[in-house]
């Protein structure tokens, strides 16, 4: 019951956000924005690069509000506008590169944590990826893309994409492991 | 990862705020140069449209003014056979009588009333009526003085008739010039003038045909005795 009211209610502050309610369309901001700024702070390093690009987000999913068929969730609906924001802001600052290069996908031997790793750690990892590699990772891992909606998103091959993925999680298993010899080093 | 949240700052509304605020000015701007561009295209239609409408003139109205001498109608028949009668008694030829060099007295009797002057094609039929009233008017009196003349002096020549023909003419004629405001009505005097010269034209080929015809009698009448 608590779920109908809120879709309700969230059904109504849409419409009220349509007809042009700055109160409404401030309540709609208010409920997602920290999500939509943790998502493009998976792609932009710099936190204040990450809020210029959510602000932009913002402005085109309110401009674009009369787009929004009801089809699925508006969270969806917002994120991947966001998503979208934020490749086109690193394709303009010319960040990403892509390896076309073809790797042999060979299954590499996994690496397990004794502890499990915060969100934040996790975050100082993606961030150390360079910038092709990590979109890949974070569209496909974080976001649940699969190669082939990646490719039509990034405007590359799917082999591209899932060579870019190998090479991110090669390059990821190869600092937590490192980072977890640290940790026992430490103990 | 996928459920991780970050607080914005503070100010991040506002700069959306912002943004939203400036382009829905310019929408609304759009809106307005429609509007402002629907009203002009508008306004020219119905200017043209009003434009183009044919415009009736409007004559303001006039007032005839009351004489003070006399207030009756104009003379009826009896009174105009009675002063023709005296004229030509007096003169004894008709053929020379100008009743423009003559003293006359324009009738004092106007009709008084305050007329609204109705539109252009009104106007017009009402004075073709008058005039055409006035030509029976004339050609009664001259039928009048035919009768007295055949009355007095037994058979009227056919001179006689048209010298009293052309006499009502003139009258007509000096009554359209002068016309009811006592000025003189251009047109009708330049019509007048056109006229005498092809009454003159005619008079000369009707001379001619009429020399002509005598001379055949005459030279009929002299073989036949």
């Amino acid at each position: 019951m608590k779920i109908i009211s809120l879709y309700e209610n969230q059904k109504r502050m849409l419409k009220k956000a349509l007809k042009g309610d700055r109160n409404a369309q401030r309540m709609l901001y208010e409920k997602f924005a920290p999500k939509m700024l943790s998502v493009c702070r998976q792609y932009v390093k710099d936190r204040h690069f990450a809020e210029d690009v959510m602000i932009n987000g913002f402005v085109k999913v309110f401009n674009g509000l009369h787009t929004f068929r009801n089809e699925g969730s508006f969270e969806g609906w917002v994120r991947k506008i966001m998503i979208r924001e934020a490749i086109s802001y690193l394709r303009k600052n010319q960040f990403v590169v892509f390896d076309s290069d073809q790797i042999d996908l060979v299954a590499e031997e996994t690496v397990f944590l004794e502890s499990s790793l915060q969100a934040s750690e996790v975050q100082v990892l993606i961030d150390s990826l360079p910038e092709g590699y990590k979109m890949v990772f974070v569209l496909y891992v974080v976001e649940g893309y699969k190669h082939k909606e990646i490719a039509s998103m990034l405007n590359i091959s799917e082999s591209t994409s899932k060579s870019q993925f190998f090479k991110a999680r090669n390059y990821l298993q190869q600092r937590i492991s490192s980072l977890a010899l640290a940790k026992e080093g430490q103990s | 990862m996928y459920e991780r949240s970050i607080t914005p700052s503070e100010n991040a509304w506002s700069k959306i705020e912002d943004q939203l605020g400036s382009s829905s000015q310019t929408a609304k701007r759009g809106y307005w140069a429609y509007g402002i561009a629907a009203g002009f295209i508008g306004i020219l239609f119905i200017s043209i449209f009003f434009l183009t409408q044919p415009v009736a003139e409007v004559i303001p109205t006039q007032e005839v003014v009351k004489t003070t001498d006399n207030t009756s109608d104009i003379p009826n028949t009896l009174e105009i056979q009675e002063s023709l009668k005296d004229d030509f008694e007096n003169t004894g030829d008709l053929v020379q009588k100008d009743p423009l060099q003559e003293n006359t007295q324009l009738p004092n009797d106007v009709l008084v009333q305050n007329m609204v002057q109705p539109k252009f094609l009104d106007e017009k039929i009402v004075e073709d009526f008058v005039a055409l009233e006035k030509v029976d008017t004339k050609i009664a009196e001259v039928m009048t003085q035919v009768t007295i003349l055949e009355q007095t002096q037994g058979a009227v020549s056919d001179a006689t008739v048209d010298s009293l023909l052309r006499t009502a003419q003139k009258e007509l004629l000096r009554e359209r010039i002068i016309g009811d405001s006592q000025a003189v009505d251009a047109l009708a005097l330049l019509s007048d003038v056109e006229d005498e010269l092809n009454r003159s034209l005619r008079d000369q080929l009707f001379e001619k045909l009429k020399d002509g015809y005598v001379k055949v009698r005459s030279a009929i009448a002299y073989r036949n005795e």
